[in-house]
């Protein structure tokens, strides 16, 4: 079988406290804590990931930026986004601001300094906390199509729903983008 | 194999300190955790030495978290040549104390083939370390030596009132060999 090996820059993004620390501790870690503490700049954590065809398999290394969210590093944010092939763009599905800057804020920042052609998609986070919803699923898809996100998915990093998902969705789209056939 | 070689503490905690003005604090405890070094955030190695093992562990670490990432390489390279060196002094003097810290383990070579022109050439660099064969069948794609070049414009900056008449380009051979070639813009006259 053949192997074919990447390493793709992915950042993740999104408002303070949608849980863009947390989904990245379940994917990798497989764990979860209610203890808020705001990422200071950038956590980089990597991961390697197997994905296996009929006749291939290709070994591909996601490193993986988790910006913070505050306003204090927008100026030095651009400088974290050199490189990305892939971003996931996070809202709470409880707070309404943090998915109106998905658009407004976050995409824009991420297709001025990232990679051309580099892939993304939208994550409609803390799905547990369903009673206090207030972005309904069909507003976020209606979202996702007008902006090409590449997939559209509800999750929770609490319970682990879907979280796996949303991070094999992305490095399939990437690897597409690179020319493989996924 | 384990060295016994060492490296001083100023320049590991000047590299830690450099990585923390450019990505803040979580983003230096990630290089740390990635490294597994017997240091922490909280726990900077104090004056003395550290094995040159983990100071190379560290290094990988960086090559590999930020690969792809040239600015943020780059200034980690300039503000490093600060913490290292606070009160300045020549290239040439910036990288033998850099040399003499690392136990000698990189080798440099310094010409001037014009008036405006300085050339480095620096063989087995540390910094380049772990930046091949932690991308396997990936070339370095230089982003590695974005620090040394952030490292020379920082010392050259601080060192004159060049400034930004100074041009910093590199051609990167892997672990061999990497030369960078140092530009002087002549500034017009006001």
């Amino acid at each position: 079988m053949d192997v074919k090996e990447f390493v793709f820059k992915i950042a993740v993004l999104g408002s303070a406290g949608v849980g863009k620390t947390s989904l990245i501790n379940r994917y990798v870690d497989r764990m979860f804590t209610e203890d808020y503490k705001p990422t200071l700049g950038a956590s980089i954590i990597a991961k390697d990931v197997v994905i296996e065809k009929t006749d291939i398999r290709y070994a591909v290394r996601l490193v993986l930026w988790d910006l913070a969210g505050q306003e204090k590093y927008e100026s030095v944010r651009p400088m974290y986004f050199q490189g990305c092939v892939g971003a996931i763009l996070v809202y709470d599905v409880t707070r309404a601001p943090s998915f109106n800057e998905i658009e407004e804020k976050w995409l824009n920042d991420f297709k001025q300094y990232a990679l051309p052609n580099s892939s993304y998609i939208l994550i409609g986070n803390k799905i547990d906390l369903d009673n206090i919803r207030k972005v309904e699923t069909g507003k976020g898809q209606k979202l996702a199509d007008s902006i090409n996100s590449a997939a559209f998915i509800e999750t929770s990093a609490k319970t682990g729903e879907n979280v796996d998902e949303c991070f094999t969705k992305l490095v399939n789209s990437v690897l597409r983008i690179v020319g493989e056939d996924v | 194999m384990l060295s016994d070689k060492v490296v001083k503490n100023s320049l590991v905690n000047a590299l830690l300190e450099a990585i923390f003005d450019v990505l803040d604090a979580d983003g230096r405890k990630s290089i740390i955790q990635f490294a597994n070094v017997d240091i922490t955030n909280e726990k900077l190695p104090s004056k003395g030495t550290t094995s040159f093992d983990d100071f190379i562990k560290l290094v990988n670490a960086m090559n590999f978290l930020l690969a792809y990432s040239k600015t943020v390489m780059y200034e980690i390279g300039r503000k490093f040549s600060f913490y290292f060196s606070p009160y300045g002094g020549t290239l040439s003097d910036f990288i033998d104390l850099i040399q003499n810290t690392l136990s000698n383990e990189m080798k440099t070579e310094i010409s001037y083939p014009k008036d405006n022109m300085i050339l480095i050439k620096i063989k087995n660099c540390p910094f380049c370390k772990g930046a091949v064969t932690i991308l396997p069948g990936r070339k370095t794609e230089g982003f590695t030596c974005e620090f040394f070049k952030g490292l020379i414009y920082g010392t050259m900056a601080k060192s004159s009132d060049l400034g930004d008449s100074i041009e910093v380009s590199h051609i990167c051979k892997g672990l061999n060999e990497c030369i960078f070639e140092v530009e002087i813009q002549k500034k017009e006259k006001e």
